[in-house]
């Protein structure tokens, strides 16, 4: 195809910059504006308030330059202001447990008095549970919304544990305040649009597959079910949200879900009410995005009564912009933070995007034909619409509707071009599709667009959500369609194998590791053992080498398809690495300030050692939040694939690698181990972290297998689940059935199988031990009192044995605490004879952790026997299956 | 029109002061009397501070010694107030409230010799590298400040707060509320707080930094409910709401509205809060006014109970003399006045004192009467 060619050769470069220019205000020397809200006085000042909880006074905020502007604070300590609003004058700012009136009563410029306007949702004291606001409807009402927290920050499920968390809350004008509609997670931005509808965005994560706008109506759910702890249907029967199942709650549809390359993490939208002062496009939406810094434009319809629409990229690179607003000149003031987050620099202040009166090549707006779209244009476009026939490249797609942290897109299909049409005034191109469908979004690219003075168009893309094609019967399917929910990955701890807890290192080997609390030293260059640090949750202390002659760390443990999570911390310029299998890097590193992010850079993969095998993959995101703070490093990976010759038939893969709740790589094959990785690729290998790069800390190391189906068929029952007939029991022990389940209380005993004679086999079972309990299951054993001859394989999570859970006691002991107390585990022994002794293996949650040969053959065939260890243990135990080997 | 009484129940001890005396086996310091030749840094030292803080700063000094105490090392740095010529001249000014025998030297040394005085202290100090406060430190210079957050348990074992407020004043004290239910947590000396919420993602504590002189471990809580007719409202019955929180230079404080019980919501009255220290003759203290405002239409009156205390029969100040230990005794006076707008206003005011004597009651009384 030539036509296209020529075409796009001959097109007139233009910039954005061309039509819309970008500077920034400058705020005091050494303050950070983190802009939380911004809105102007009667006489032109311009106030804004501030994650800080600072409320500065702008004069002159409209200047050409904009160093005239000059910044006077007002009001300090507030908590928080993430919502601003002028109302007759008057400042109201949002806190995070209260709306507030800030007034200046001797009006000296700073404010002596804050009233409080209204307050009593609830705030449970977690950092995400952010206050957002603060647009107001035709009525005078304001509107905030209210995150939800994350209770369980190892896998970022969404929390509603204070009250309306996860709502949208209408603030009267007389202070009283309702909970308008359900749903959202982390709603950062609202809006109203001059009819008095708001709006509102939310952010990608659980439940949320991207990052959508919503219509907020009375009663709606957007659908994160978190906040249906607070309806009558919940609170009142005691219920709570599940993480894990979808509720059955009409969802609400999303006017727009925003193309995530767009926007990772959107703001607020307003619309354009200038009057034209702004440029042509006058009622549209523009939308504040934080992470790659775009402004978007956005227009909506109304179809069959309900919202839907387009959006397109307007502005590149502006900041990191949370917060926009329109001035009475037709500047659009940009808000910027992204403290915490990481966004397109600057991370901090007030930008302007002013029109400088040229007219820009636009898709101007975007309507929905009943198999097509109308497009307008801001200018004539050339009547070569061949071209445009030729080159544009239609695609339809949707989500997932899943507890997962967002969803790649699904069901993407291309739609043909059936044909395309100019109008008669040359302003707009009617394009007829074959197949598009309504529950989809449907991208569109039009790189063939030439106006007739032969510019090529400035954004040559569009998005636009179709919940309902005009014409047609009311459907009602969803763009982000209900799955079957992925099984959940924890419930408890069950599955997990925690490496860094109870005598850390002995899940590992590595030169100059140590165990114990560790902080930033003074320089911040190093780490240091923090004495005065308390054990918390995550199982003890950081386990760390603090510089010098160290070496990795390497597990003692061999993984293939894990799911893990890991807690690290680095000094500054601080680097480390967590390889999967000993051979696929994780970079894990200080990357402060990096904006090109590499493969280097903090979450990356790696590059392998032939670079053009394998160049890397950067994270998409920098996420490393400073020197001597914790960070969550989470993922699934899944092991290269052999066949019965030894050939691989499948690259490793990271499914998904996430930093706190972000992430960064998804479906990612790696084909050859990154460099510095062992050589050779393998079904299973090490956990191994790097630290011979300086100093590290890491802690809360769980990993849970995934290869927990056995498929062979010849297992048999040895408990029935009802009865213990057969069973023997020794010392007069408490031993009974509950629910299948043996569980044995009270006294010191053993509980004995029917049959003494097992000697090679392989015998699992599910297995529960209470915290300070002590048991284990012995075999090869001989019916006895008190403490009976034959090997144990030790069951203690908790209790002050040293010895624990996957131990051979006597033979080969294991001080790591790999399972919590209170939580059902997979344990499986191998036992069988072999030349040179007898072989011993031991897996705990379908991980080989015990490999022992008993050279002198001390016990040679015997029962299978469960303890109770003492009075105060309770040990459960079922599916008790044994598979004799012959 | 309705009545209603107002009932302060002050159940245990008081807020704590100083008192001068018993850092000096003699008399209450005075005024200079007399026109002094001028004096170096070095000389007013030794004459007012190396009693106790000791010639070269170690704090061993023969009077604090005698006490069977140690005086803030200064050859250690790390002064629990603060060690900027400001905060040093806050502390000299207003001494420390509490546990502390540190005095004020205030209407002792004048202004510019204080500053002589600062001047040599900070000789004694070990020398560093950064006097400047790290970027995330709220400090109060001449107007206080109202600071909200979420504030870190008060003392071990209590919880954290997550709608907190502090009230910082000029001469160093932080008072700390809890905006659910505008409760007085505690009051604090020294430093006023780091913001560690401007870390990271936010949500972090507001952290005061001052030393805490008084908490409600002590047991001093000031509730003020209704008391219709003659029947008590039960204990916790009625709601107090935060109506605003005011600093301008003169006043810092807060008010609240006590809300009907019924859960309705009604506003049963509207309780103005000013925090402020005060300086006396018998060192520094600390001094709450309770201001029911006008235009509520009901009566109010104000009741106390008291255990353990003793009480004067003073029409304008009572005395409630609290929580001795082998250092001295807390003791709060409580003044009833009416505004000039008509309003019922109760100031309390807390002073430690060595030892509670008429003497030292009637001098008091003389000084704080209104």
């Amino acid at each position: 195809m030539i036509l296209p060619l020529f075409f796009q050769a001959a097109a007139i470069a233009a910039s954005e910059a061309d039509f819309y220019k970008v500077d920034y205000l400058v705020p005091p020397q050494g303050e950070r504006l983190e802009v939380g809200g911004f809105d102007f006085l009667p006489d032109g000042r311009m106030v804004c308030s501030t994650r800080r909880g600072q409320v500065w006074l702008i004069e002159n905020p409209l200047a050409e330059n904009p160093a005239d502007a000059k910044f006077s604070l007002f009001a300090e300590g507030l908590h928080e202001g993430l919502g601003l609003e002028v109302v007759n004058g008057e400042i109201f700012v949002l806190q995070r447990g209260e709306l507030s009136k800030l007034v200046d009563e001797d009006k000296d410029g700073t404010c002596d008095r804050i009233d409080t306007f209204s307050q009593g949702w609830g705030y449970s004291g977690h950092y995400h549970e952010f206050g957002f606001g603060l647009p107001r409807d035709a009525q005078g009402n304001f509107y905030a919304s209210l995150n939800v927290s994350f209770s369980d920050e190892k896998w970022w499920h969404g929390r509603s544990v204070a009250p309306y968390r996860g709502w949208v809350l209408r603030i009267k004008p007389d202070g009283s305040w309702e909970p308008v509609a359900s749903g959202a997670r982390s709603p950062a931005g609202l809006g109203a649009n001059s009819k008095g509808d708001i709006f509102y965005t939310d952010n990608q994560g659980d439940w949320m597959p991207a990052c959508p706008i919503f219509h907020v109506k009375d009663c709606a759910f957007f659908g994160h079910p978190a906040s249906l702890n607070w309806t009558p249907e919940y609170r009142d029967n005691g219920r709570t949200a599940s993480d894990t199942d979808a509720p059955k709650v009409e969802r609400a549809r999303a006017a727009i879900w925003l193309p995530y390359d767009w926007s990772r993490s959107t703001g607020n939208l307003v619309e354009d009410t200038t009057g034209g002062k702004f440029g042509p496009f006058g009622g549209q939406m523009f939308v504040a995005e934080m992470t790659n810094g775009y402004v978007l434009r956005a227009g909506m319809e109304t179809i069959e009564g309900e919202y839907q629409g387009w959006v397109v990229p307007f502005r590149h690179k502006v900041g990191s912009n949370v917060r926009l607003r329109f001035a009475s000149d037709g500047t659009l003031f940009c808000g910027f933070t992204d403290r915490g987050w990481g966004g397109q620099p600057p991370g901090d202040g007030i930008g302007r995007v002013r029109w400088t009166g040229k007219q820009p090549f636009e898709i101007e707006s975007v309507h929905l034909i009943g198999d097509g779209f109308e497009i307008r244009f801001t200018d004539k476009v050339s009547r070569a619409i061949a071209n445009v026939f030729a080159t544009a490249e239609v695609k339809q797609y949707d989500y997932n509707y899943w507890w997962e942290y967002g969803s790649p897109l699904q069901h993407v299909t291309p739609r043909a071009v059936l044909s395309t049409a100019l109008s008669e005034d040359q302003l707009s191109v009617t394009m007829r599709l074959h197949g598009l469908e309504a529950g989809m979004v449907a991208r569109v690219r039009l790189p063939g667009v030439l106006s007739e003075s032969g510019a090529a168009l400035l954004h040559d893309e569009f998005a636009y959500t179709i919940n309902q094609m005009p014409g047609y019967p009311q459907k009602t399917a969803h763009v982000a369609k209900l799955v079957e929910q992925p099984e959940a990955r924890e419930s408890g701890n069950e599955g997990v194998l925690f490496l860094t807890h109870g005598d850390a290192l002995a899940a590992w080997n590595g030169k100059g590791w140590q165990q114990s609390e560790v902080k930033l030293a003074d320089d911040k260059k190093q780490l240091v053992v923090n004495a005065e640090a308390k054990a918390d949750d995550w199982g003890g202390p950081a386990i760390n080498n603090l510089g010098g002659e160290t070496g990795d760390l390497v597990s003692r443990f061999e993984f293939g398809d894990i799911d893990f999570s890991v807690q690290f911390l680095l000094p500054e310029n601080g680097n480390s690495g967590i390889y999967l299998m000993g051979r696929y890097e994780i970079q894990l590193r200080d990357s402060s300030g990096v904006t090109q992010l590499g493969p280097g850079d903090c979450g990356g993969i790696y590059a392998g050692a032939d670079a053009k095998k394998w160049p890397g993959s950067a994270p998409t995101f920098q996420t490393f939040r400073g020197a001597g703070r914790w960070h969550s490093l989470s993922g699934s990976f899944q092991a290269p694939r052999f066949d019965a010759q030894g050939k691989k038939i499948a690259n490793a893969k990271f499914k998904r690698v996430m930093i706190d709740d972000t992430l960064l790589q998804e479906e990612l094959e790696v084909p050859t181990p990154t460099a510095g990785g062992y050589a050779g690729e393998v079904a299973h290998g090490p956990l191994r972290i790097q630290g011979d790069h300086g100093p590290v800390a890491i802690r809360g190391v769980r990993v849970k297998s995934r290869e927990n189906v056995d498929e062979r068929t010849d297992w048999v029952k040895i408990f029935d689940g009802e009865t213990l007939d057969g069973w023997q029991i020794s010392n007069d022990g408490k031993w009974v059935v509950e629910n299948g389940e043996i569980v044995g209380r009270g006294n010191a005993s053993h509980l004995f199988s029917p049959r003494g004679d097992y000697k090679d086999f392989e015998v699992r079972a599910k297995l529960r031990i209470n915290g300070g309990g002590n048991s284990g299951l012995y075999f090869r054993t001989k019916f006895g009192p008190n403490w009976p001859e034959g090997y144990e394989a030790q069951i203690n999570s908790t209790h002050a044995d040293p010895v624990k859970t996957g131990s051979l006691y006597h033979y080969s002991l294991l001080k790591a605490q790999l399972v919590s107390q209170d939580t059902w585990f997979d344990y499986h022994v191998l036992c069988k004879d072999e030349p040179e002794g007898t072989r011993i293996q031991i897996r705990v949650n379908h991980v080989l952790v015990n490999d022992y040969l008993d050279k002198d053959r001390h016990h040679a065939a015997g029962h299978i026997a469960l303890q109770q260890h003492h009075e105060g243990s309770v040990i459960r135990a079922k599916d008790l299956e044994i598979r004799e080997l012959r | 029109m309705r009545k209603l009484s107002l009932f302060v129940a002050l159940s245990m001890a008081a807020l704590a002061a100083v008192s001068l005396a018993a850092a000096s086996s003699s008399s209450f310091p005075r005024a200079q009397e007399s026109d002094e030749p001028a004096h170096d840094g070095k000389w007013l030292y030794s004459r007012h501070c190396a009693g106790c803080h000791n010639e070269n700063g170690d704090g061993r000094g023969p009077t604090i010694t005698q006490m069977g105490l140690q005086a803030r090392d200064f050859k250690q740095g790390g002064f629990a107030f603060g060690d900027s010529p400001e905060q040093l001249k806050r502390t000299i000014t207003s001494g420390i409230p509490g546990r502390s025998p540190m005095p004020s030297f205030k209407g002792v040394l004048a202004d510019e010799e204080m500053d002589l005085v600062i001047g040599h202290v900070r000789t004694l100090m070990p020398k560093r590298e950064n006097d400047k406060p790290s970027n995330t430190e709220m400090i109060v210079k001449d107007r206080p400040v109202v600071a909200r957050g979420k504030l870190p348990p008060i003392v071990d074992g209590a919880k954290e707060t997550t709608r907190g407020l502090l009230v910082g004043t000029p001469e160093g004290l932080t008072f700390e509320y809890d905006v659910s239910d505008v409760r007085l947590l505690g009051v604090r000396m020294g430093r006023f707080a780091d913001r560690e919420d401007w870390g990271d993602r936010g949500g972090a504590y507001l952290k005061p930094l001052g030393r805490v002189i008084w908490d409600r471990a002590d047991g001093l809580a000031v509730s003020v409910k209704p008391k219709p007719e003659s029947s008590y409202a039960p204990m916790g019955a009625n709601r107090r709401v935060l109506k605003n929180t005011f600093a301008t230079k003169a006043a810092a404080g807060l008010e609240f509205e006590l809300r009907d019980h019924e859960g309705k919501g009604r506003v049963l009255a509207t309780i103005h809060e000013e925090v402020r220290s005060r300086t006396t003759s018998f060192g520094a203290a600390l001094e709450r006014s309770i201001r029911v405002q006008p235009g509520s239409q009901m009566e109010v009156a104000l009741a106390f109970k008291l255990e353990g205390s003793e009480e004067s029969d003073g029409k304008t100040v009572r005395w409630l003399a609290q929580r001795r230990d082998k250092d001295g005794v807390d003791v709060t006076a409580v003044r009833r006045q009416s505004t000039a707008s008509g309003a019922e206003q109760w100031t309390l005011t807390s002073i430690r004192l060595p030892a509670w004597a008429p003497q030292l009651a009637a001098a008091l009384e003389k000084e704080l009467a209104p």
